[in-house]
């Protein structure tokens, strides 16, 4: 008999029926009675103080219901974080610009109309005066004394410093000292937006009694519905967020925006539940983005390639809010850490306001702009010392069991393996330094959390999840889990959990997710946390209902229940699975005998000696219960004439823990190798004097089908101790190798280095130049 | 000004009164309920609202209702048949050639249209077939596979 029953394999999507018939209803397929549509006026300025706003006329056109500006929302700014200690600056958004705006498509005041062409006639009918302010785009200007201040109370210091993060461990003057080969050098990535398909969406519906329903495209029901208390200064509880299918999040979905309350407080105004759909521009330009940064790095080496020490300085564009900003500048310094052994490390990170739109948290948060300075500058490396990229990165690299200098406890690790499977199936060995001129294969490794330990919205939990499943009479499950399955498939996941742990396949498996009414809590979709902690949620409920079913069953077979066994819908004497008892016998018995619902409950915390290891001076920080490893390697052509490179194919190896289900696992993998190749060619969100220059599908280009090079998914299995089966993360990880293995590859195949992203033609041939003029 | 118009949808004909300014997507979706087809651009460039207009993949957010009259429209509402899953739906489910969903309608009109005219496409067929058709989740190599399978079995 195999080992497991439900897990490991690869099963369809239990929402995919829905999916391919157009049942599935997402946020904007759906009407109330009586429902309005909402539209937001936002600036036509980078930087301008507010001096009247006169609504008359908009109030007056025939089919207007609402109108609201800054002044009818609470003075409580509705910012991200509530990390315990935070400073308050963490905070500096309101819904609604009270005094002034900041970038160009910030929130001015809000409509709601019987259609959404009288909302838009509206918009229009809204005088508003401004005065003019002095406006910074460039984070370094931004950064500079005399600078025109973004933020009056907010900014840490003189300038426009949004949040700075300065950390140091080891000593790093001795590590330099200490090394035969210092290498510098500066990188720079850009701007690129989440880019869902579903825009952003809202029905929001005020009661009269004072119940506030919302149904919302989200990453995090439960932030959202703390964020829509506060700021419509109602309790917490009073506030119901239900998740309908979300068309993708990829991170910008995990923050806090404005048209939420803003539908709500509408829908408040109007007594009618009000819609409101950000418009494709609205999406690209008035939601968040990943940060641009730029980036000094020193890398100290011994002659065998082990590194003696980092020192690292990031820059980054904060725009005009902080969303996950905090986050961001500390996780480009932290993901630097890994995967390899770093004893000596001095990290500068600082995030600038300015006047461009914000930037926030992005699939691959904080990795992707670390591995591809990281992973490019040990390529660097092992060209000057002449080593293999391969032996440098295993001989560097972290192993299970080890606990880093700043305090990462490595309970599973696939680092090796995943280079050995990408290696052997891209053709290394015959290629690697071997091919013909033009042609080339790169290698950079993964390194990421399987969420983040800390709390950043609710005071009193570390970042929780909870379950609770009832059993019915017909022998299914309703497993009830606050987690958000946003199209990743961690419903599907989370079913195989709870099936494989009661003994039962999965078609007696029922979600219900995501509804802050009836769903116990649960932190969200972001950091790649849900199969690490939802799915230990659903697996330890699971586990609690199992005993109760034993319990029963052992009455009736008069066995011990320690004795029992359940699998495949029965439960029987361990080796005696003839005789036994249905599960479904086993439920009804229960009702029978204790004449009470069957349930159990199950949370999920990370262990305590991740959460309480946090030293924002040291970097000391033990920030997730398990770090994903991986490696890709990829083969280019490089057209010497035009500059276009062409992927021949990616080989990526992911160490996922455990692979609850293969078939996702590889989806995740190839979305991201997706996501990271617009990264790396097309995508580039270009704002000019505060002005976005991709404000539609047609300027801001997704890879299509067409661009799609053969992606080779390889799954590692690590078995972590700490995840449900095993299992870690796969979902942003998978992201971070993509950039810096093509950047790699080029050197491999045309001697030239790419340092800035994406690579264009333009920028390969300039670079090509270059190196012929030398 | 409305003017009453009659379309013939998934084989059944429905009358409404719409403004001629009106595109099918608006049409489908919000007079006749068929909210299938996505709006995710509204300028033609990422293929959530193709339907099919006498077979032929269409972008519903650049077509008037009113030119839609007197043709045969297919939306994804009316690709499985008397319960059973058309083999391209049953392939995009067996192969995870879906994420979030929201491009599966469109994508799977495209590839239905692409098959129709050429129904042993190579794999760089198919993939230009749908190029017109975005998906932010999935790679599009589980998408590739699954219009692939269908093409062995039709």
């Amino acid at each position: 008999m195999e080992k497991y029953s439900v897990i490991g394999k690869r099963l369809p999507r239990l929402d995919s029926i829905g999916k391919v018939t157009g049942d599935t209803k997402y946020t904007d397929d759906m009407l109330l009675p009586g429902m309005l549509y909402g539209k937001i006026l936002r600036s036509p300025y980078s930087h301008a103080r507010i001096i009247k706003i006169d609504t008359a006329k908009a109030e007056r056109l025939p089919g207007v219901r609402a109108v609201i500006t800054g002044k009818d929302i609470s003075d409580i700014p509705h910012g991200l974080l509530r990390i315990k200690g935070a400073p308050p600056f963490f905070r500096d958004k309101y819904a609604i610009a009270k005094e002034k705006v900041r970038y160009i498509g910030d929130e001015v005041a809000a409509v709601a109309a019987i259609d959404e062409d009288i909302a838009m006639d509206a918009l229009d009918l809204i005088e508003v005066e401004y005065e003019v302010l002095p406006a910074v785009f460039d984070p370094i200007e931004a950064l500079k004394p005399g600078a025109p201040k973004v933020h009056d109370k907010y900014a840490e210091t003189e300038g426009n410093l949004s949040t700075s993060t300065n950390f140091s461990f080891g000593d790093i003057e001795k590590g330099f000292a200490e090394s035969d080969l210092v290498l510098e050098d500066h990188f720079e990535m850009q701007f690129v937006c989440h880019t869902p398909l579903e825009p952003h969406s809202v029905i929001a519906d005020f009661s009269h009694s004072g119940d506030v329903t919302l149904w919302l495209s989200t990453q995090v029901p439960f932030l959202d519905q703390v964020v829509v208390a506060e700021t419509l200064e109602v309790p917490v509880s009073r506030v119901r967020v239900i998740k309908p299918p979300v068309g993708g999040g990829f991170g910008g979905k995990a923050d806090t925006h404005s048209l939420f309350p803003i539908a709500a407080l509408l829908s408040k105004k109007s007594g009618k539940p009000v819609k409101i759909i950000h418009t494709r521009e609205e999406e690209l330009v008035c939601t968040s983005r990943r940060h641009p940064v730029i980036v000094d790095h020193k890398t100290g080496v011994k002659k065998d390639g082990k590194i003696m020490a980092v020192e690292s300085k990031f820059i980054t564009d904060g725009g005009a809010y902080m969303s996950y900003g905090w986050a961001s500048i500390y996780l480009h310094g932290i993901l630097q850490f890994g995967p390899y052994y770093l004893d000596n490390y001095k990290y500068d990170g600082f995030r600038a306001y300015t006047n461009n739109p914000y930037s926030g948290a992005q699939r691959g948060h904080g990795g992707i702009q670390a591995r591809f300075v990281v992973e490019s500058m040990m390529d660097m490396i092992a060209e000057k010392l002449n080593l293999d990229p391969l032996e440098i990165r295993k001989k560097n690299g972290l192993k299970r069991g080890v606990i880093t200098k700043n305090k990462f406890n490595i309970r599973s690790c696939g680092h090796v393996e995943s280079i050995d499977k990408s290696t052997e199936e891209i053709g290394w060995k015959d290629k690697w330094k071997k091919l013909p001129d033009g042609k080339g294969v790169g290698i950079a490794c993964n390194f990421y959390c399987s969420g983040g330990a800390l709390s950043f919205f609710i005071d009193d939990y570390p970042s929780h999840s909870g379950v609770n499943i009832s059993a019915e009479e017909d022998g299914a499950f309703t497993v009830f889990t606050g987690s958000s399955d946003v199209g990743q498939g961690s419903e599907t996941t989370c079913a195989q959990i709870a099936a494989e742990t009661l003994g039962v396949g999965i078609d007696k498996i029922k979600i219900v997710a995501a509804d802050t009414g009836i769903t116990p809590v649960d932190f969200g979709t972001y950091s790649s946390r849900v199969t690490m902690f939802a799915g230990n949620a659903t697996k330890n409920a699971a586990i609690q209902m199992k005993q109760k079913l034993l319990e029963t069953a052992a009455e009736a077979l008069e066995a011990h229940a320690g004795d029992l066994e359940a699998r495949e819908g029965k439960i029987y004497v361990k080796g005696s699975p003839d005789k036994g008892i249905t599960v479904t016998d086993t439920i009804k018995t229960y009702f029978r005998v204790k004449k009470e619902p069957l349930t159990a409950h199950g949370h999920y915390n990370p262990p305590s000696d991740i959460a309480d290891v946090v030293r924002f001076d040291t970097g000391e920080v033990n920030l997730t219960p398990a770090f994903s490893f991986g490696a890709y390697t990829t083969e280019v052509d490089v057209d010497k004439e035009t500059g276009v490179v062409k992927i021949l194919k990616i080989a990526a190896a992911h160490d996922c823990g455990f692979a609850i289900n293969p078939m996702a696992v590889e989806g995740q993998i190839e979305g991201c190798v997706s996501m990271s190749l617009g990264q790396a060619f097309t995508e580039d969100f270009r704002v000019e004097q505060g002005c976005s220059m991709t404000n539609s599908l047609l300027d801001y280009k997704l890879p299509t089908a067409a661009d799609m090079p053969p992606v080779k998914s390889i799954i590692v299995e690590s078995i972590d101790t700490e995840g449900p089966f095993g299992a870690k993360e796969s979902s942003e990880g998978p992201t971070t190798p993509t950039m810096p293995a093509i950047a790699n590859a080029i050197y491999d195949a045309i001697g030239v280095r790419i340092k800035t992203m994406p690579i264009t033609p333009e920028k390969v041939l300039r670079a090509l130049e270059k190196k012929g003029g030398k | 000004m409305k003017q009453i118009i009659e379309l013939k949808v998934n084989g059944e004909i429905y009358e409404t009164a719409v403004e001629p300014r009106r595109t099918l997507l608006e049409v489908l979706r919000g007079n006749l309920g068929l909210t299938g087809a996505k709006e995710a651009c509204d300028l033609g460039a990422c293929g959530t609202c193709t339907v099919l207009i006498d077979g032929k993949a269409v972008l519903s957010c650049l077509t008037l209702a009113i030119d839609s009259q007197g043709k045969e429209i297919t939306t994804i509402e009316g690709l499985a048949k008397e319960g059973k899953l058309h083999p391209l739906q049953q392939n995009f489910v067996d192969h995870g050639a879906i994420q979030c969903g929201f491009c599966t309608p469109g994508m799977i009109l495209s590839a239905k249209a692409l098959l129709d005219e050429n129904p042993k496409p190579t794999e760089d067929e198919v993939k230009n077939g749908i190029s017109g058709n975005l998906c932010r989740c999935t790679g599009y190599t589980k998408i590739i596979e699954a219009v692939m399978a269908t093409t062995k079995q039709i």
